[in-house]
């Protein structure tokens, strides 16, 4: 049983090729394939005919629908003079239709261009690889390729530019019929030379003969080899591959002018690039394919270009500079530099990082050092300011209220003098008040010396040490000894003083904290450095922790005025030992004034 | 260098940076010395004393240019006949000390010089030194 929705389902497939068959009839008439015919001239291995056959298969052979029927027509190995084997031809491909036939060379061209039309009628014809001198006057409508010139004259131009001294020039060729007129056109190019160069023609010797001549050539010779087909022995050659034996044979450098002898020891020369020329034939043959007919298509022309080997311009010493410009150079030695350059580059970069770093951080260094000069500056200062600040209230209350005072004390003294006492005992005395302000200056007097003391520079370290260990010792339950050099510090009271406050400090530390019965003060001078150590046996502590107490830092920084060293020494229980050491000069024995 | 009264007193130099004691030690040695001059500080003392050869100079400790203890050891240097008492407000027998090594002939505290001064003089005057009880503790 058919149902409905089976029904509808073949309809809609029915609906969908009628569709497609109406849509893509040209599509499909398209898909049909075509045929083309490549005839080389000479062997399949000759390294010209690899590169064509390549860039044929590539260019032409990437459409699908074309199919690619290579011949190779080497019938010249067997006669100088033979042409193509029109038989072997036609029974190979009897009653196969070719869309397109592509003649590559000489003598593929001559064929197609007598035989073509009789053969293949209306089957559009490409040729290439054909010298346009070649060419005849009238080409049949439905033929056009590719024509080139093979370059003598500009070859020998290049070797005359890179070899000035030049006089003496070989031409090396082949016998047969390719060779014969390629020997024609170099006599044509060459004529231009006459007077300025010789032309030797050695296209008559067979190979071994050649190689002995070319192994005695004059100097200031060149040679052109323009390729051997086959020589005087009707041996035939591939010519890239009979090259390097020309070379090596050959006392003077060789020059060549195709591009498949650049790297078989020629020096360089006008080259004909083959792979330029097979893309250049290959698309024009897609063009004349997809017209049906190569009529209209004009013919172009491939042009040689300047090349070198970079390896033969060493071994002749031939400087770079003497190239026309545009020549390319081939089978360049990387120089270390070239081959290193990257590693190198990135070596001094990471040098050049690291420089940048090392700048950076001294510039940093600098800086934190400008800026803990600073701050010690900073520290100096201010304990200068403190110690100009102290001085100057000593200063005040010495000469100003102390004399006053002491004026004041003067005249009372002199007004009480001879009054009598009192005849009772609850009756002041009239010297009482002058008693009393006695007390006062003495007070003040004792007042200004504890800020600033002028003891110092009046009696000298020694002395101002030995009475504030006295004054210690007399006020706190500690003996304090005092052993001093006699050091004569007149001439520093900036050292001196450094010397009395790291003293002061010191030992109010060991008064308030060490809890030590005896202290020792040791101050001595040798070889101009002043040192002072101060020890106790008390209860000690831990300096890294009271580093950045303020007495420690004044005590440091003090002696950093007076380019000297603070040292500490302290452990908890072990007592405390502080140094002062600071260079001091001997002073004169005469005394200085101030 | 004579004195106005064409007596031989003997002959006394001042020196203290503050006028006003300069002015009380006139006050109270006047009628008793030939007060040949004044300074004000330690470098015109010892100039003065150079070129009057007083007897007797009274000096004060500190004093601007030249502190008294360096202008006494020149002037004992310069003019070794002349005895120099000082007069301070600095009660430290250290200073003292200082001050007799110095060869000064006696030291007298200032507050307390109105009675002793005129008599220090005299014993400086007679070879002899004397020196300032102290409030704090005896020289050594």
């Amino acid at each position: 049983v058919v149902n409905q929705q089976d029904i509808s389902r073949y309809v809609r497939y029915a609906a969908i090729i009628v569709v497609m068959a109406v849509l893509f009839p040209a599509r499909m008439c398209a898909q049909g394939t075509r045929n083309v015919l490549v005839i080389h001239h000479g062997s399949s291995n000759f390294p010209a005919n690899v590169v064509m056959s390549a860039v044929f298969r590539e260019i032409i052979g990437s459409d699908l629908r074309n199919q690619l029927f290579e011949e190779y027509v080497d019938e010249d190995r067997l006669d100088s003079d033979g042409d193509v084997n029109e038989e072997a031809l036609l029974r190979k491909y009897d009653g196969k239709k070719f869309d397109l036939i592509i003649g590559d060379g000489r003598m593929p061209f001559r064929f197609l261009l007598e035989r073509g039309e009789i053969l293949w009628p209306g089957t559009p014809k490409v040729f290439d690889f054909l010298d346009d001198r070649e060419l005849p006057a009238q080409l049949p409508s439905d033929i056009t390729g590719v024509t080139w010139r093979v370059a003598f004259g500009r070859t020998l131009d290049m070797a005359l530019q890179l070899m000035p001294r030049t006089r003496h020039v070989y031409y090396v060729g082949g016998k047969n019929a390719q060779d014969r007129m390629w020997r024609t056109f170099a006599e044509q190019d060459f004529a231009h030379y006459a007077g300025k160069v010789d032309v030797t023609y050695l296209n008559d010797l067979p190979v071994p003969e050649l190689m002995d001549r070319l192994g005695r050539l004059p100097i200031n010779s060149v040679v052109i080899f323009a390729g051997i087909l086959s020589d005087a022995d009707g041996h035939a050659f591939v010519p890239a591959r009979l090259c390097p034996l020309i070379v090596s044979a050959s006392s003077a450098p060789v020059f060549g002018t195709f591009e498949t002898l650049v790297g078989c020891g020629i020096v360089g020369g006008s080259v004909l690039d083959f792979r330029g020329l097979a893309n250049q034939a290959a698309w024009l043959g897609v063009h004349v394919l997809a017209r049906g007919t190569a009529f209209g298509i004009p013919v172009t022309h491939a042009a040689t270009r300047d090349q070198v080997d970079w390896r033969q311009l060493q071994r002749w010493n031939i400087s770079e500079e003497r190239l026309p410009a545009g020549t390319v150079v081939r089978f360049r030695a990387l120089t270390t530099w070239e081959r290193y350059r990257w590693y190198v580059m990135a070596a001094l970069a990471a040098l050049v990082a690291q420089l940048a770093i090392i700048v950076i951080m001294i510039v940093e260094r600098r800086r934190r050092r400008a800026s803990e000069h600073a701050v010690k500056n900073l520290s100096g200062r201010l304990i200068n300011a403190g110690e100009e600040e102290r001085k100057r209230i000593a200063r005040e209350l010495h000469d100003d209220i102390s004399q006053r005072l002491s004026l004041v004390s003067f005249d009372l003294a002199t007004m009480t003098e001879g009054l009598p006492e009192p005849t009772l005992p609850s009756q002041p005395s009239p010297r009482e008040p002058l008693r009393q302000l006695n007390e006062i200056i003495t007070a003040v007097h004792n007042l200004s010396h504890g800020l600033h003391s002028s003891k110092l520079q009046f009696v000298g370290l020694g002395v101002a040490l030995r009475d504030l260990c006295r004054q210690l010792s007399e006020h706190h339950h500690l003996e304090v000894k005092l052993t001093a050099d006699d050091i004569d510090l007149s001439d520093q009271p900036d050292l001196a003083l450094c010397f009395y406050r790291v003293a002061q400090e010191a030992l109010n530390n060991a008064v308030r904290h060490s809890g030590s019965a005896h202290v020792d003060v040791r101050v001595t001078m040798v070889d101009g450095m002043l040192s002072m150590t101060i020890r106790d046996n008390g209860a000690g502590f831990d300096p890294a922790a009271a580093a950045h107490g303020l007495g420690l830092a004044t005590m440091r920084e003090r002696l950093r005025m007076v380019e000297g060293r603070f040292h500490i020494a302290s452990r908890p229980g072990g007592g405390t030992e502080v140094m002062a050491l600071a260079p001091a000069f001997a002073a004169s024995s005469q005394p200085v004034a101030h | 260098l004579n004195d106005t009264d064409g007596t031989t007193r003997p002959r006394v130099l001042l020196a203290d940076d503050y006028p006003g004691v300069i002015a009380a030690y006139r006050r109270l040695l006047e009628p008793l010395f030939n007060i040949v001059g004044t300074a004000t500080d330690g470098r015109a003392v010892l100039e003065a004393a150079i070129a009057l050869q007083p007897d007797v100079i009274v000096l004060d400790l500190s004093m601007p240019l030249m502190n008294g203890l360096d202008a006494c050891r020149h002037i004992k240097r310069s003019v070794p006949k002349a005895s120099v008492i000082f007069v301070t407000a600095t009660d430290d027998p250290d200073i003292a000390e200082a001050a007799f090594n110095a060869g000064a002939s006696a030291f007298v505290l200032k507050h307390s010089a109105a009675l002793e001064l005129p008599s220090a003089i005299r014993l400086a005057l007679a070879g002899e030194t004397y020196c300032a009880p102290f409030g704090r503790r005896e020289i050594r």
